[in-house]
């Protein structure tokens, strides 16, 4: 079976992720996936970069309630 | 006037004369379902024209306007609505082959809120597959093509609202706008589309993109227009979580209001980086456009915009890969390539990563919230390039004497407002070299839609943009 040659992520790995989601990939798709998937962690790393130690995560917010503060 | 000339006239314009008796609804919808007949074909704006429905609707409403009960600005006008607002009875696709068939039990809130006010239904819009994306260069229903050339895209998701108004095949439209999906087709189509405070708008029976991020709102041939549906849609609605009851103002009466002495923020990062010079010069003489009429222009710092698109593509990643997952999981090989792309790879997103996301987001709201305790609005170009060609994946740009791609898409300057849930308008502000419309983007507080209104109001009545047509 054919592994990417990208560091950190192989095939294997994101099959094995993917089977724990419930969800199959061809070795096809999965081939075109790891370039994807190693991109989207490229880009989530950016975010190391901000404090977030004093905030809190706004999953769903409501602008009422904001206002209603004030 | 000939019924021909009845598509051209804005919502306003032709209320009047509803209002007055002087034509019937009924001619009205003849009149754009002809021209739809005549010219979608080429356009493909529509999925679903609602023939036979709207001309019913517009037979009640001439009934009920000539028995003295007169509803208001809506009363009688066709309005199209993107095919991802549920409508009874009637097959909301979504763009999507999954939900080809998909027959709805009941109303979105926003199409209960324009029947109430008396709107003609008259056809469900193209739009990017899902709403996951953002040129409406749809697998299942065809690419929409922009009516100022056809060879290009119109925009999205909400494409087809955009390209029905342009061209005059319905009298105003509704879009949804999770990342810019409203004010960036609007901008590329040279016309008007606002994306309401979150919660100003019910997002009930909205087929979700991202629930935390989606909004609703209108798209329209002017500023005023816009002011006319979002008083009939804007309102609280206990079917959605997230509704707001702040009290709903008549936005109408925002218009024509001094902006003198008003605030301009001009953001020192990001809107202005990265954009066509065609872009950046017409927003500027937008700018001093508005400070001749006495608006003072300040440049205010917005550090954490700039992982917007970050944010944007994880937070509606996760979203709409939980919304997909039945459908993920059985009807794989049934979505187009690109949304299916993105699921895909929202598969291996990871809950520490939303929340992370989650928590820049609120670093990034407070930062523009702060700016607008300083001024009134923000202003800034809606998209970074004007409507790209059908196909075109890596989006140019010319800067000075070269030329790059633009990083981020299309909504690389709209989704900021969309992750912070601030109102947000976009509308005309000039043309490039090769006459393709530009969008102007005024942003203001939460539940402030009244300034970012009578800002965007008052550069339209002192320039003609918004008065330009294709020539189809």
């Amino acid at each position: 079976m054919e592994q990417s040659e990208r560091p950190g992520l192989s095939q294997n790995t994101l099959r094995r992720f993917a089977e724990l989601a419930g969800v199959k990939f061809s070795e096809d798709r999965l081939e075109r996936i790891v370039p994807r998937v190693e991109r989207y962690l490229g880009d989530v790393s950016r975010l190391e970069e901000v404090d977030v130690s004093e905030a809190e995560p706004a999953v769903v917010f409501s602008m009422k309630q904001e206002l209603d503060n004030e | 006037m000939s019924d021909k000339g009845l598509c051209f006239l804005t919502i306003g314009e032709l209320s009047k004369l509803i209002k007055k008796k002087e034509v019937s609804p009924v001619e009205v919808t003849t009149s754009f379902l002809e021209r739809i007949n005549q010219l979608d074909g080429q356009i493909n704006a529509y999925i679903t024209v609602l023939e036979d429905e709207a001309r019913q609707s517009s037979q009640e409403a001439e009934r009920a306007i000539l028995s003295g009960n007169y509803l208001g600005p809506l009363h009688g006008v066709p309005i199209a609505v993107k095919d991802l607002f549920l409508t009874k009875g009637i097959r909301t696709t979504a763009g999507s082959k999954i939900l080809a068939d998909f027959f709805p039990k009941e109303d979105a809130a926003v199409i209960q809120r324009l029947k109430e006010a008396g709107a003609v239904i008259i056809g469900k819009t193209n739009l990017h597959e899902f709403a996951y994306g953002s040129t409406t260069d749809n697998p299942h229903y065809g690419a929409t093509r922009n009516p100022w050339d056809m060879e290009r895209i119109p925009g999205g998701s909400s494409g087809g609202s955009a390209a029905a108004v342009v061209a005059s095949l319905c009298s105003g439209s509704l879009g949804s706008d999770t990342g810019g999906s409203i004010r960036e087709p609007a901008a590329l189509c040279g016309i008007v589309g606002i994306k309401p405070t979150y919660g100003r708008v019910s997002r009930f029976g909205v087929i979700p993109l991202a629930w935390s991020l989606d909004h609703a709102g209108p798209i329209t041939k002017d500023v005023e227009d816009s002011a006319l549906i979002l008083n009939a849609i804007a309102g609280r609605d206990p079917r959605d979580s997230a509704s707001s009851d702040v009290p709903v103002p008549d936005y109408t009466r925002a218009l024509g209001g001094e902006v003198k002495g008003l605030r301009l923020g001009i953001p020192k990062e990001y809107f202005f980086e990265e954009i066509d010079d065609e872009i950046g010069e017409h927003v500027k003489k937008a700018i001093g456009v508005l400070q001749t009429l006495g608006v003072a222009a300040e440049e205010v710092s917005l550090p954490y915009v700039k992982y917007s698109r970050t944010l944007l593509w994880i937070l509606v990643g996760a979203e709409a890969s939980s919304y997909h997952e039945p459908f993920f999981r059985t009807r794989i090989e049934e979505y187009g390539r690109d949304v299916r792309a993105n699921l895909e790879v929202a598969q291996f997103m990871l809950a520490s990563h939303y929340l992370k996301a989650q928590r820049v987001r609120n670093i990034l709201r407070e930062n523009l919230l702060e700016v607008l305790k300083k001024v009134d609005v923000i202003v800034c170009p809606t998209t970074p390039v004007p409507a790209p060609k059908i196909g075109e994946r890596d989006f140019k740009i010319r800067m000075g004497d070269r030329e790059t791609t633009v990083t981020g898409g299309l909504g690389r300057l709209t989704c900021p407002f969309n992750l912070s849930g601030l109102p947000a308008i976009s509308l005309p502000c000039g043309f490039t070299s090769l006459g393709l419309p530009i969008g102007l983007q005024i942003a203001g507080r939460p539940f402030d839609e009244e300034t970012v209104l009578k800002v965007a109001r008052a550069y339209e009545m002192n320039t003609d943009w918004h008065q330009r047509r294709p020539s189809v």
